[in-house]
């Protein structure tokens, strides 16, 4: 094995696990976060893997971004759209993902980083939990968020088979209620035209 | 579309990592990441070796950027 490859594991952590613990430490120091959808069902053992991580933050003041953006690059990370942190807020602003690497070539794995958007973001942000699941101390969304969104909105086979396999994972415990709620609020404020 | 042999086998994994402790499905779902990211940075590493390879990894990064989701 090459040794750059070898040295992006951590402990007996995985690759994809070892990336995101390290840049959740980092996230965690600046501001409130939630991992959400492939990797909430990835650590919850389905049998897959994904070049992105998708993450969701609180907004913050361009001076707020500049020390988290520069927390992330002095642990290591690398932001793929720009080298420029003004160019990266702006984006954030503008609705985009940035994504972060933890290697200079780019290569995955991904974090890609969103401000929050609408209540339905804010509603996720607020009902966030840390998964003992999974073994990771990680913010992730709740598990009837990401079905929800995986069953209303995403729907690809992929997305499909993640919900049924966080459905089973959790199925004594999954508040359906809550499910078709989420749902209901994904076709008023994702789903309208 | 895959056929529902394979969405039983989504299903027949996930009782799995239900009905056992986490390290006995941890392992397999480790060995399986590891093994996708060690395949494809070997690939990427193999490709930084060329001045073609090197411009095919621009260009895939490009493409990567591409799909960043908006909004």
């Amino acid at each position: 094995m090459n040794s750059h490859i070898a040295d992006r594991r951590v402990g007996d952590r995985n690759i994809l696990d070892a990336f995101a613990l390290k840049f959740c430490a980092v996230v965690e120091r600046h501001v409130k976060y939630i991992v959400v959808s492939g990797f909430v069902a990835i650590s919850h053992g389905r049998r897959r893997t994904t070049e992105d991580i998708d993450m969701i933050i609180e907004r913050m003041s361009k001076p707020e971004f500049i020390s988290f953006h520069e927390d992330l690059i002095n642990s290591g990370f690398h932001c793929m759209q720009s080298s420029k942190v003004g160019d990266v807020y702006d984006y954030l602003e503008e609705g985009d993902g940035v994504r972060y690497t933890n290697n200079e070539n780019f290569f995955p794995p991904e974090m890609e980083v969103k401000f929050v958007k609408d209540e339905l973001d804010e509603l996720q942000m607020r009902t966030r939990k840390k998964l003992d699941f999974t073994g990771l101390d990680i913010w992730f969304s709740s598990i009837e968020f990401n079905i929800a969104f995986k069953e209303e909105l995403l729907k690809s086979e992929k997305d499909m088979e993640d919900a049924k396999h966080l459905r089973i994972i959790y199925k004594d415990e999954l508040d359906n209620n809550f499910i078709e709620e989420i749902k209901s609020k994904i076709r008023k404020l994702r789903l309208k035209q | 579309m895959r056929d529902k042999l394979h969405m039983e086998s989504v299903e027949k994994w996930a009782e799995f990592v239900r009905a056992h402790p986490r390290e006995e499905w941890k392992r397999v779902v480790d060995v399986f990441v590891n093994a996708v990211y060690e395949k494809s940075q070997a690939f990427y590493a193999r490709l930084e070796k060329t001045e073609e390879g090197r411009e095919i990894l621009a260009r895939l990064k490009v493409e990567r950027l591409k799909s960043v989701k908006r909004g």
